[in-house]
């Protein structure tokens, strides 16, 4: 088997293959821009919430204290009766995520490599390590999101955009590996 | 006069070159599903 420390090169160009990638779909094609829905009072919204200082945090509201107020009548029909809210009140840090992006798409990448090695010795044929190493890139990149939509409510239809572009993540992770794959 | 691949090139690149190609191919199609799908899924 293919000691992990070998493929170091393969993890480090698609890593970076990917987050290059991401920049493109998110950035240059436009297909992400209907990801959100626009507020119509969005201003009216942003000053409520300033006057209320709500501090950094994941509110879900209405969000009960124990798990036997969840199970209550009473919450049961006030979450019924709606609205709900989920939402994310953080201050945003590009710099912060693209090191986190960059961090995880390295995580991908050796876990790719942890399963590609397991199943692949040096010397491998391309087209036996490409589409292996890239499934399980697009396990990794994509399946989870899924959880989204079915636990948050987040609209399928990102959720599936974003799927996509985990496609496009194992394809190119996936060559990648067929393309540094160590030599017998 | 025969054809001399470049240097460096060997089989395996043109392989990789070859599944570049036919991955991408395969992108496109899923991606034209992608595009039919999501205004149901957004309605």
């Amino acid at each position: 088997m293919i000691p992990l420390y070998e493929l170091w090169l393969p993890v480090l160009v698609s890593a970076a293959l990917v987050v290059s990638m991401s920049y493109v779909l998110h950035r240059v094609l436009n297909y992400h821009l209907k990801d959100y829905d626009r507020l119509a009072n969005e201003e009216e919204v942003l000053e409520a919430l300033e006057r209320l200082a709500v501090p950094p945090g994941n509110y879900p509201m209405p969000l009960p204290t124990t798990r036997r107020e969840m199970m209550s009548p009473p919450f049961m029909a006030k979450r019924e009766r709606g609205p709900i809210w989920l939402n994310v009140m953080k201050p945003f840090s590009l710099r912060k995520v693209v090191v986190q992006w960059f961090a995880y798409a390295l995580m991908a990448g050796l876990f790719t490599a942890y399963l590609t090695a397991q199943a692949f010795d040096a010397g491998a044929e391309p087209g036996e390590v490409a589409p292996f190493a890239g499934m399980t890139a697009f396990v990794g990149h994509s399946l989870a999101l899924w959880q989204r939509s079915i636990w948050y409510q987040t609209k399928w239809s990102r959720t599936l955009r974003s799927t996509f572009d985990g496609l496009v993540y194992g394809v190119l992770t996936g060559l990648t590996f067929a393309w540094l794959w160590p030599a017998a | 006069m025969p054809f001399e691949p470049p240097e460096g090139f060997t089989m395996a690149y043109a392989e990789i070159a070859a599944l570049a190609v036919r991955y991408g191919i395969g992108v496109l199609k899923i991606g034209a599903v992608v595009v039919v799908v999501n205004p149901r899924l957004a309605a």
